[in-house]
């Protein structure tokens, strides 16, 4: 499509200014199933957004058609859709930050490693982890990859294009010890856009003895415990309870961090940060909104620094943007990427052996029906295992794992020093004082 | 869209190398939405968009690729590209396809959306949201929402198999948030249709934001849920969620085909308590997880999954189907032309029973009863699956007592469908979202409000007393 056209035609409609976003992007992915490839899959796609201000209102449309003939449709929607609009106040788009941080997200090697090779890696996978342990069975591989090209145009001369690509290989299975009916499940995931990063014998390792150690399954009388949490579990409540310095929530008065900035809300053993400048594939250099993104502290020993905002509520509470205007839409939400959890200075193997009675926890789920967001409350199926004197035990499989976010990031006894990183957050294992476990 | 030539000469080239099924899947889709929040109108949407997803299926091996926009030159690249995985000679040509004519008559509409006056819309959606303003001072937050999805598709396949479709998909939305003493709760409440405007101009939306404002400020005032094992009653209707995780995806060929499922092999053994009778049923007229005719052009049925407590049969697509060598049983679905179909539910329910609901609550003397729930996620491997509430209250003697919130129930669908020792005979459907392998679709479950005589039930609030 182009741009300069559809910019100038929005201009002669009276859409004025006009912003247009594209996305173009490719992908693969492939799946082995009992040594045989059962699924392969291409893609080419474009997704296409025009923000406009026409009578004083935003308005919007949306697209996958890259087409010059598409650009009436497009320009006469974000007519029609700012008609209706009644929200009216503050209704601006964005010039364009003074600087913009180049950062880089996409690796080139990625596209010359071959398909077939991308293949062969999941079969040689695939193989290596059944020989780890005969007890494993129904493996499914996956291997996927996506490179996308972003635009960001406006009328007022802002032209910003950013590359970005990542690949996962991610598996799935079950275990059974011979004699028993007992069937656990497991799966791990390994996420970058380095090919060299990919580590294939701890890669099997990781999910041979993440999964056979659920074989040995044990009970726990419900009951309040403390709680040693491996990262792969504690994440996404990390990422819950940072959702609350959104601005918006502050506002609207469903954030329980509201009036809490440069206050003890929470335990001084925490320090948040939000790292969108990485030099890797979950980096972003702006938001969008088109807003430079930057590093942030965010939680500085328990105390909230700052409140994450969009456009519309910087200009309402008249302070600086964040870069946090995430979603598409006349109505942009909050959001952030790249969480640092700053590790803390106790070995994991030491905080395990100072544990009399509790529950290592590896493993949750059903957040999007267990985990009130709003209020922090959460109660969610878990996994794990337990602790007696100091050492991992009994695996739990099935336990319902319930507290408050709050009161849980206000009782952390200690965070460990062997930071991970996952999908968009790097974070170590933390002990928290006690949480409620519930067991069948 | 793709034209019958067009599609003829994709067909061709997929099945030049050995192929011996080829798919051309056409969509357009146009998507409106409207959402208020706080009685301001402040997010319109208007989408358009489509593209095409080709498919070559060779034994037990599947390729699939797709495009946005409806390029040739694009489309031609893409089927070669998927060829190219196979190697072999042409076993089957394509000369013309045989247009299948969809039956109309379980999904229509008498008003179409594009006639309706947003004015119309606008205002029903306003009203709904006063209403819950007005409830109570402590909703502070409200958005009401009408959210309507349009897809036009077409299906050529290498069966010489020709439909056009086209599916709609509307829904309102009422959702609340409330909040005090540094509490703070939201509720969801919605309902959907495949229906026209004429369902809409029926249908009862502030009577919807009383129930959404009233369950919203019972939660809020709630105490804690009790944890532990305990007789749960499970209400009507969005009940049948249980149903849905904790079987419904364990019976799609998608696992079972694999032997993921702990269903698998399970045809004619119990697997459910022998008052269980469930049914997946794409034939309901104009219910939100109905369609005329499915993703790959089969039509739907009514399929019984348990008789009496026996596994009868899945939910079978063709491709997974051939694994099993069984039949497809029309319920091959897709979000859009980006997803490879697959078997999933549509209207998922466990059948009436011969209780009465105040034989169950007579015969229960301490346990929960869960109205309503926020969803939840199952492992088909394993059966385990879990699921939030959002409005349960504790029965003390027979009788409901105190709302409790944040209950979660969890277990393994292969024990759980046996301890329903007690089903209603008050049988009701509700609408929700279900995302799995082939995307997010709509879909509706269901039961009569049943007992299950033992559950693990997690909660913050102490042992039940």
């Amino acid at each position: 499509m182009n741009i300069v056209k559809l910019l100038d035609i929005a201009k002669q409609k009276q859409v004025d200014p006009c912003q247009f976003t594209q996305e173009t992007s490719s992908s693969f992915s492939c799946s082995l199933f009992k040594g045989k490839l059962d699924s392969y899959k291409i893609s080419s796609t474009t997704n296409i957004s025009v923000k406009g201000i026409y009578n004083g209102k935003v308005g919007t449309a949306f697209s996958t058609i890259d087409d010059n003939s598409n650009i009436d449709y497009l320009i006469d929607t974000v007519i029609e859709t700012a008609t209706l609009n009644e929200k009216s106040d503050n209704a601006f788009l964005f010039e364009g930050s003074k600087k913009y941080k180049k950062i880089k997200t996409f690796n080139k090697e990625l596209s010359n490693i071959s398909k077939k090779e991308k293949i062969a890696l999941l079969t040689k996978l695939e193989k290596a982890i059944y020989e780890s342990d005969d007890r494993i069975s129904n493996l499914n591989l996956t291997y996927a990859e996506r490179g996308a090209v972003n635009k960001f145009y406006n009328t007022y001369g802002l032209k910003l294009n950013d590359t970005s690509n990542y690949y996962y290989i991610f598996v799935e299975g079950t275990a059974k010890n011979k004699d028993s009916d007992n069937v656990v499940s497991g799966y791990h995931i390994f996420i970058d856009n380095d090919f060299s990063k990919f580590n294939f014998d701890e890669f099997v390792k990781t999910f041979k003895d993440n999964i056979v150690s659920k074989l040995n399954v044990g009970t726990i009388k419900t009951g309040k415990y403390k709680v040693l949490m491996k990262p792969d579990a504690s994440a996404s409540l990390i990422q819950a309870l940072v959702s609350h310095l959104s601005v918006e929530e502050v506002v609207k008065g469903s954030s329980l961090l509201a009036n809490k900035l440069n206050t003890q809300a929470l335990s001084k053993k925490l320090t948040i940060s939000e790292k969108p400048l990485l030099n890797t594939y979950s980096g972003i250099s702006f938001d969008n909104e088109g807003v430079a993104t930057y590093n942030k502290l965010l939680i500085k020993k328990g105390v909230p620094l700052l409140y994450l905002n969009n456009l519309e509520y910087a200009k309402k509470l008249n302070t600086e943007p964040t870069g946090n205007g995430y979603g598409e839409g006349s109505k942009v939400g909050i959001d952030f990427t790249n969480l640092f959890v700053k590790p803390g200075s106790y070995n994991f193997d030491d905080v395990l052996k100072g544990i009399k009675k509790g529950v290592y926890i590896t493993g949750v789920s059903g957040l999007h029906a267990g985990l009130n967001a709003k209020s922090g409350d959460f109660n969610l199926q878990a996994e794990g295992f337990n602790i007696e004197n100091g050492k991992i035990t009994t695996a739990l499989n099935l336990v319902v794992l319930s507290g408050n976010l709050f009161d849980m990031f206000n009782n952390i006894l200690k965070v460990c020093n062997d930071s991970k990183d996952l999908e968009q957050i790097n974070l170590p294992s933390i002990l928290f004082k006690k949480l409620n476990v519930s067991c069948q | 869209m793709v034209t019958s030539n067009l599609a003829k000469k994709l067909i061709n080239i997929c099945l030049s190398t050995g192929g011996d099924f080829a798919e051309i899947y056409s969509q357009k889709n146009t998507t409106s939405s409207y959402s208020m929040e706080n009685e301001v109108l402040d997010q319109v949407i208007s989408s358009q968009g489509g593209g095409v997803g080709i498919r070559i299926i060779k034994g037990l091996e599947s390729v699939y690729g797709y495009i946005t926009g409806y390029n040739k030159n694009e489309l031609i690249d893409l089927a070669t590209t998927l060829s190219l995985r196979f190697s072999g000679e042409q076993i089957k040509t394509v000369d013309k396809f045989l247009p299948l004519k969809v039956a109309k008559g379980i999904c229509h509409q008498e008003i179409p959306y594009e006639n309706v006056d947003r004015k119309v819309i606008i205002d029903k959606l306003r009203a709904g949201s006063l209403i819950m303003k007005e409830y109570s001072s402590d909703i502070i937050r409200r958005i009401a929402a009408l959210s309507i999805n349009v897809i036009d598709y077409e299906v050529f396949n290498s069966d010489k198999k020709h439909i056009s479709n086209r599916k709609v998909n509307a829904r309102i939305m009422a959702n609340c948030v409330s909040s005090k003493n540094n509490k703070v709760q939201p509720t969801f409440n919605a309902k959907g249709t495949t229906a026209g405007w004429e369902f809409f101009e029926n249908f009862d939306f502030n009577k919807l934001c009383e129930k959404t404002a009233k369950t919203n400020i019972l939660m809020l005032n709630a105490k804690e849920c009790p944890s532990g094992r305990m007789p749960v009653i499970i209400g009507n209707g969005f009940g049948g969620v249980l149903f849905h995780e904790a079987c419904g995806h364990p019976l799609e060929a998608s696992a079972v085909s694999k032997n993921l499922s702990c269903f698998s092999g399970k045809l004619g053994e119990a697997i459910a308590s022998p008052i269980v009778n469930a049914f997946d049923d794409a034939t309901i007229p104009n219910a939100w997880g109905s369609f005329n005719v499915d993703d790959e052009g089969h039509s739907p049925h009514k399929t019984q999954l348990i008789k009496n407590g026996i596994c009868m049969d899945y939910l079978i697509d063709p491709f997974n189907g051939k694994r099993m060598n069984s039949k497809e049983n029309g319920t091959s679905r897709r979000q859009s032309f980006r997803f490879e179909p697959t078997s999933r539910m549509s209207n998922t329910y466990i059948d009436n029973g011969t209780s009465t609901v105040e034989e169950i609550f007579k015969a229960t003397k301490l346990g929960l009863y869960l109205v309503s729930f926020n969803g939840g996620s199952v492992d088909p491997s394993t059966g385990e699956f879990n699921f939030g509430a959002s409005e349960a209250y504790i029965v003390r003697d027979g009788k409901i007592a105190e709302p409790v919130r944040g209950a979660t129930l969890i277990g393994k669908g292969n024990e759980i469908l046996f301890n329903i020792d007690m089903i209603a005979n008050d049988l009701d459907l509700a609408d929700g979202m279900c995302g799995a392998a082939s995307g997010s679709i709509p879909v509706q479950v269901g039961q009569p409000t049943l007992r299950i005589k033992d559950i693990t039930v997690g909660g913050a609030g102490g042992k039940l007393e």
